[in-house]
């Protein structure tokens, strides 16, 4: 019987130090990775052109199409109803590199603000820093 | 130790163990399904290095453990019985040398009227339709689309001197981190995504979908399910009017944003007094509370090659007897923001106040980077600088530069957090992200900044909390 005791007094320890473990990797795997990159200027780079921008966004019309013309409708025996949205209705990331070699990107979700994000003003000769916020401070994508 | 102090405690941790996964840690098993062929995407055998804790050895693993990574954040903050399954896939997709694509998620499909749906007539992304439904219903279909490019950083020609950052740990210095894209993209697959045609107001088949019955239109009082077609066209440009109406993410507001919004307050004359939308600079100190008070005063400068307006600031200011110890109004346009607010501090400028020279809003911020610039600046809208000028054209303009601490950073006085609905020349407009006021930043912001963390979770992040609101 004592040996019985000790084994089990032994387990229960070993029980203990498991859920300790556990418990510290439990915590620790909830504090995710905290810490912060910044894009630092690089290197003048020129902007994209007129056309460049054509093609970028024509080759995300489908992606970012909010158009339902032509989904179709299946009705289910339990009384669903589902569409699949074939590639339409996404959101899309899209990137630029500013004139100072910075990076902004935005998430859009058609077409014109894809654009709206990658057009420069024509009248743009300085750097536009990448788009966070450092403090209380904007996202911002024009630097004039 | 007693045993009877070892079974308490290990009673005791066992709950707080329970406690943590049911805050944040539940359950729910995301299937990362590689679409590529042989050699290529996930399966491209470039032999690479491990970094930040992805130990894959070729780019085609670190792709994929990456998308692995993303989904398991995500996985452990969600709870279904039902798997959930990414249709991924690493493509060559459209990219120039300074410009490009980054990738696009998505729901494949949408269900309504489901056994266990919450409201009838209402749209689901299929993911969160199976979770309710405790069932797949679309058995033979994935139900995130995700589809990211290929070329950055294989492409000389893609984004030329950036590349994607594989690793897990968020040090991505100057390139894309991955998984914090994904972490966005992912969220709109599951569901922070309004299925209406935003420029048209219309919906898929006339019915609404579970995003935008809890978009309130502040101006009307009305949820998105609510309104016409023509209604909700009109609603979706009215820039930070639109509230998420969900009561988790309200009750979540105070944890997660910050106190104060950053505002222009004009204090007299009374026929213009009130707060008007800014945008914050990237450069100079943040705005603080109680702020700059003082009289706005039009700078001026000379009208010339680097600035054909006298009214842009890019020179020397040649008012400087006025301009000293006052507001600074000066018009975008010509030359860098940081040009403009440096020359007004040169002449003694407390404050500068940046008028756009396009119409839209909200306001813009201003970017760029000058250390020695040590006043605050913001952007107003072209109607409110057009509103400020007929007044000192009249008299004094008093104003006070700084933050409403009766709001907190993105949301309203009953702290409904705004979402993004900003109303250019150009129609268009954005309601699937917060607004960019959202202060510390969130990963649903439409710009993803560099400062974002793996977070979903309050209390750094709103996400998991407003797809908790939608029934997940």
């Amino acid at each position: 019987m004592p040996c019985h005791s000790v084994r089990r007094r032994s387990s229960l320890r070993e029980f203990v130090i498991l859920l300790t473990v556990s418990f510290v990797l439990t915590l620790s795997s909830s504090a995710w990775a905290q810490s912060t990159g910044t894009n630092a200027p690089k290197k003048q780079l020129r902007q994209p052109t007129p056309e460049e921008i054509k093609n970028l966004t024509d080759g995300m019309k489908k992606s970012l199409s909010r158009d339902a013309t032509g989904l179709v409708v299946v009705k289910h025996p339990n009384g669903a109803e589902s569409v699949n949205l074939q590639g339409r209705f996404m959101n899309l990331d899209v990137v630029k590199i500013n004139p100072d070699g910075t990076l902004s990107e935005k998430c859009v979700s058609n077409v014109d603000e894809a654009k709206r994000f990658l057009q420069i003003d024509a009248s743009s000769s300085k750097p536009d820093a990448a788009a966070k916020k450092s403090s209380h401070q904007s996202a911002v994508p024009e630097v004039k | 130790m007693k045993t009877r102090q070892l079974l308490i405690l290990s009673v005791a941790l066992l709950g707080l163990m329970f406690l943590i996964n049911q805050a944040g840690f539940a359950q729910a098993t995301i299937t990362v399904v590689n679409m590529d062929g042989p050699g290529e995407g996930f399966n491209d055998p470039t032999p690479v290095t491990p970094v930040g804790g992805n130990s894959g050895a070729t780019l085609g693993a670190q792709r994929l453990i990456a998308f692995q990574d993303a989904a398991g954040i995500w996985g452990s903050s969600l709870s279904s019985a039902v798997e959930i399954r990414i249709q991924a896939s690493f493509d060559p997709l459209p990219c120039t040398a300074t410009s490009g694509v980054l990738g696009s998620a998505g729901a494949a499909s949408i269900v309504s009227d489901f056994p266990g749906a919450t409201f009838p007539k209402t749209w689901y992304a299929v993911a969160l339709a199976n979770k309710l439904a405790g069932l797949d219903l679309l058995p033979s279909s994935n139900d995130i689309v995700a589809q990211f490019n290929s070329s950055i950083g294989t492409d000389p020609n893609c984004l030329t001197g950036f590349n994607w950052y594989y690793g897990l740990d968020n040090n991505h210095g100057t390139n894309l981190d991955l998984v914090t894209v994904l972490l966005h993209e992912f969220a709109h697959g599951l569901g922070f995504a309004s299925f209406v045609d935003e420029s048209k107001g219309t919906e898929i088949r006339n019915k609404t979908d579970i995003y935008s019955r809890q978009i309130l239109d502040t101006t009307t009082g009305q949820t998105w399910d609510k309104m016409t077609v023509h209604q909700r066209k009109l609603s979706a440009i009215r820039p930070r009017k639109l509230v998420w109406n969900g009561a988790g993410v309200t009750a979540a507001v105070p944890t997660v944003l910050a106190q104060g919004t950053p505002v222009l307050a004009v204090n007299s004359p009374a026929g213009i007094a009130g707060n008007y939308d800014v945008g914050e600079a990237s450069f100079g100190p943040a705005l603080t509370s109680p702020g700059v008070t003082g009289d706005v005063v039009q700078a001026l400068d000379a009208a010339d090659t680097t600035g054909p307006s006298t009214t842009d600031a890019c020179t020397t200011i040649t008012n400087p007897a006025v301009v000293n110890g006052k507001i600074a109004l000066v018009d975008r346009g010509s030359c860098a923001f940081t040009v403009k607010v440096k020359n007004c501090q040169d002449a003694g400028a407390l404050a500068v106040i940046v008028a756009d020279n396009v119409a839209g809003s909200p306001p813009n911020g201003l970017s760029g980077t000058d250390p020695t610039i040590t006043i605050p600046s913001v952007r107003i809208t072209l109607a409110d600088g057009n509103t400020i000028k007929g007044a000192l054209a009249g008299g004094v303009v008093n104003a006070t530069l700084g933050l409403d601490m009766s709001l907190r950073a993105g949301a309203n006085a009953a702290n409904q957090a705004l979402l993004y609905s900003p109303n250019p020349v150009a129609p268009g407009s954005s309601i699937s992200h917060w607004d960019t006021l959202e202060f510390p930043n969130q990963l649903m912001e439409p710009f993803i900044n560099g400062d974002l963390t793996h977070n979903v979770s309050p209390p750094a992040d709103l996400t998991r909390t407003l797809l908790g609101d939608e029934g997940w």
